[in-house]
């Protein structure tokens, strides 16, 4: 786990698929909800 | 869900808290509206278009007041420097706006808009990157060789040539510490201004790169300072789509109870981190917001038979708030254990302040 922490880019890159998966969740959520309508 | 009646809609309120406490660390650190991040999320979240407008304008006015009241009160405002700059700012945005008319009635599509918005914050990122890891590197050199380090390192050379203009009457920042013609400050807050009013946002991060690179301000003062424009920016807008009727102010309410926490803890971290921490934030945001920009202008091109790139903008757009904000709680995080004299990466550590000396 450090090693990956002591790359600035795999950190950075970590943290970029975290909240991408999160907002991809939020979009998903908000077409399905449009597609019920 | 919460009914907004004014708006007609019904939205998630705990998302709109949400957004506004995450867009307020982001805006409190690298010193923007956030309204490219804020527009697109509340459209998500069933706002119309006209409404997501009004509703960000809105509250980036609000929170600049209080991430400028935060950097006032840890000495990052120039206000020689604000005030110069808010004049031509205005009239910049005005004129950008009837810019953008004229070449509209000219035939101007809006892939060129796009091309053009793509192109400035490409290149602005570019720079801003390759500065910022030239900036790094000296850091961690000098960190190496057990020299004190400054709070803010800039390899760039741009700001000796502008200052160097011997064009009266000089203006003297003291808070900036900086010697800088009038007329290359209000040069910078125009054209920042037309830029802004061309392509539709707020400017501030056109400005922070401007004030950083141009007039040769420390980051933390460019950050400070660029929130006195956006109070004023923001401010105006809010007056324009109040009248227009494009605010809903229980949403508003929504994104500042959260913003008001945000904003704060934004302004508060920049205490822990130096100039090029937050010059690295500024560069994510600007490639993020590149490519946030950049795809749904390949789909144009294509003819709109790409429509997925679009749906993939709006998610990036989103997760670059959630990004940012985690990349920024981290920063304070390792700053925290950096300050007990526990383990940090090493990228990490010449980028922190260290309040406490630790160690013999």
């Amino acid at each position: 786990m450090k090693r990956l922490l002591d790359n600035m880019w795999t950190f950075a890159l970590l943290l970029l698929l975290v909240s991408m998966g999160l907002s991809t969740v939020v979009y998903l959520a908000y077409m399905r909800s449009h597609l019920i309508r | 869900m919460f009914e907004f009646l004014i708006a007609g809609v019904q939205a998630p309120w705990v998302l709109l808290v949400f957004t506004g406490f995450t867009v307020g660390i982001v805006g409190g650190f690298i010193g923007v509206g956030g309204g490219y991040m804020v527009t697109p999320a509340l459209i998500v979240f069933g706002f119309p278009g006209y409404m997501a407008s009004g509703i960000d304008m809105t509250h980036i006015a609000g929170k600049g007041i209080v991430s400028t009241v935060r950097h006032r009160q840890l000495g990052n405002v120039d206000w020689i420097l604000a005030l110069s700059m808010v004049a031509g700012t205005m009239f910049g945005v005005e004129e950008g706006i009837r810019l953008l008319g004229y070449f509209k009635r000219l035939g101007l599509s809006t892939a060129a808009l796009l091309g053009a918005s793509v192109l400035l914050m490409g290149t602005l990122f570019v720079y801003t990157l390759r500065e910022t890891l030239r900036s790094h590197r000296r850091l961690t050199e000098m960190a190496k060789q057990g020299r004190a380090l400054a709070r803010e390192v800039s390899t760039s050379s741009l700001p000796r040539v502008f200052q160097g203009l011997p064009l009266a009457p000089l203006v003297r920042c003291r808070v900036a510490r900086v010697i800088v013609s009038m007329w290359v400050i209000v040069l910078v807050g125009v054209v920042t201004g037309v830029l802004a009013g061309f392509l539709g946002v707020g400017g501030g991060f056109i400005r922070v790169p401007a004030l950083v690179y141009i007039v040769g301000a420390s980051t933390h003062i460019a950050v400070g300072t660029d929130l006195v424009e956006i109070v004023f920016s923001g401010a105006y807008g809010c007056l324009r789509h109040s009248i227009e009727g494009n605010v809903d102010f229980v949403a508003v309410l929504f994104m500042l109870s959260g913003a008001m926490f945000g904003a704060q803890f934004g302004s508060i971290a920049t205490a822990f981190v130096r100039g090029p921490a937050i010059r690295y934030m500024l560069a994510f945001s600007l490639a993020l917001a590149t490519l946030g920009a950049g795809l749904p202008l390949v789909n144009l091109l294509m003819g709109g038979k790409l429509e997925w790139l679009t749906a993939l903008s709006v998610i990036i757009t989103l997760g670059q708030m959630v990004f940012l904000c985690l990349f920024i709680l981290s920063l304070v995080y390792f700053a925290y254990r950096a300050n007990r004299g526990r383990w940090v990466p090493d990228w990490a550590a010449p980028l922190l302040v260290h309040h406490v000396t630790t160690g013999p």
